[in-house]
């Protein structure tokens, strides 16, 4: 039997992760085929996805300057360790 | 600070795993320097994927001290890299229970089969619309759209807040994300799917309403 829309909803965000095989890849795809909507849900779910990315990594550049001080914090940590010694 | 690079100039060749420990247990500043900065963004990721924004930067620099302590018990059963992502994410789960953000990690039950996009066949009802836009840069151009997806990440359910950053901004495997997470592979799918399901209904409403 062939995937639900609601399924193939599923099965186009798990096959971002872990790409599907066998009968299963076969039955998305033949669903794929008969069903415009779930093509469209497809394509926009893999463009959220690298959307998502591309929005956090944007936020984690505005943060950059923060590695330079917790790097002198954890450096100093490192040579006192070993001072100690 | 140094960057990354200057190690590979110093050292012929690119060290093992085992060597790089010999040479960061004798107090090696160089391999030191290089392994901070080979980390460091994974680690960033982990901590502000787990405990929010705000103290992300807390939590890797706690997780970074533990690690320095910790160092000499390092048996090198796992990589060093696991090794801190594993150090930094408790530390992060750790603040966050303390910081009184009290919802789990663990899987949250919703009412997902009376999602209103499918009818009682399972089939779409209300589909998503066509998109003007058919990249991440084009999305994020609009700041309204780039605020909105922002806002409702910020609603989502915590684990699977944190599974999307783990997973799609950090680019951790399943198999760590279940590590961290402490649920199984079905149950991160299924969290992945929520999480970026959710994204793609706040832009597909910003698509056909121009609002948030």
């Amino acid at each position: 039997m062939l995937p639900s829309c609601r399924d193939a909803s599923q099965l186009a965000s798990e096959n971002l992760d872990t790409p599907i095989k066998g009968g299963r890849w076969l039955k998305m795809k033949l669903h794929l085929m008969m069903c415009k909507y779930c093509r469209l849900y497809q394509k926009q779910m893999d463009l959220t996805q690298k959307t998502i990315a591309a929005l956090d990594n944007h936020n984690h550049e505005e943060c950059g300057d923060s590695k330079s001080k917790i790097f002198e914090q954890v450096e100093a940590s490192y040579k006192r360790s070993h001072s100690n010694k | 600070m140094k960057s990354s690079t200057s190690l590979s100039g110093f050292f012929s060749e690119p060290l093992s795993e085992e060597e790089m420990l010999k040479q960061l247990l004798a107090g090696n500043e160089a391999v030191f320097n290089s392994v901070f900065n080979s980390y460091y963004g994974a680690m960033q990721s982990v901590a502000y994927a787990i405990a929010g924004p705000i103290i992300a930067d807390e939590v890797v620099q706690e997780a970074w001290f533990s690690a320095i302590t910790a160092l000499p018990k390092f048996e090198g059963r796992a990589s060093l890299k696991s090794w801190l992502i594993r150090i930094v994410a408790n530390e992060a789960k750790t603040r966050r229970r303390k910081e009184n953000r009290s919802v789990s990690l663990e899987v949250m039950q919703e009412s997902w089969a009376t999602d209103p996009r499918f009818g009682e066949n399972s089939h779409w009802i209300n589909p998503s619309a066509q998109w003007h836009s058919d990249t991440p840069d084009e999305l994020l151009s609009a700041d309204e759209l780039k605020d909105c997806i922002e806002k409702n990440m910020d609603k989502l359910p915590q684990n699977q807040l944190a599974a999307l950053r783990l997973r799609d901004s950090a680019g951790l495997s399943m198999d760590e994300l279940c590590n961290i997470l402490d649920v199984s592979s079905s149950n991160v799918r299924v969290l992945l799917h929520r999480a970026r399901d959710k994204v793609l209904q706040v832009v597909n409403h910003f698509q056909e309403t121009g609002e948030c």
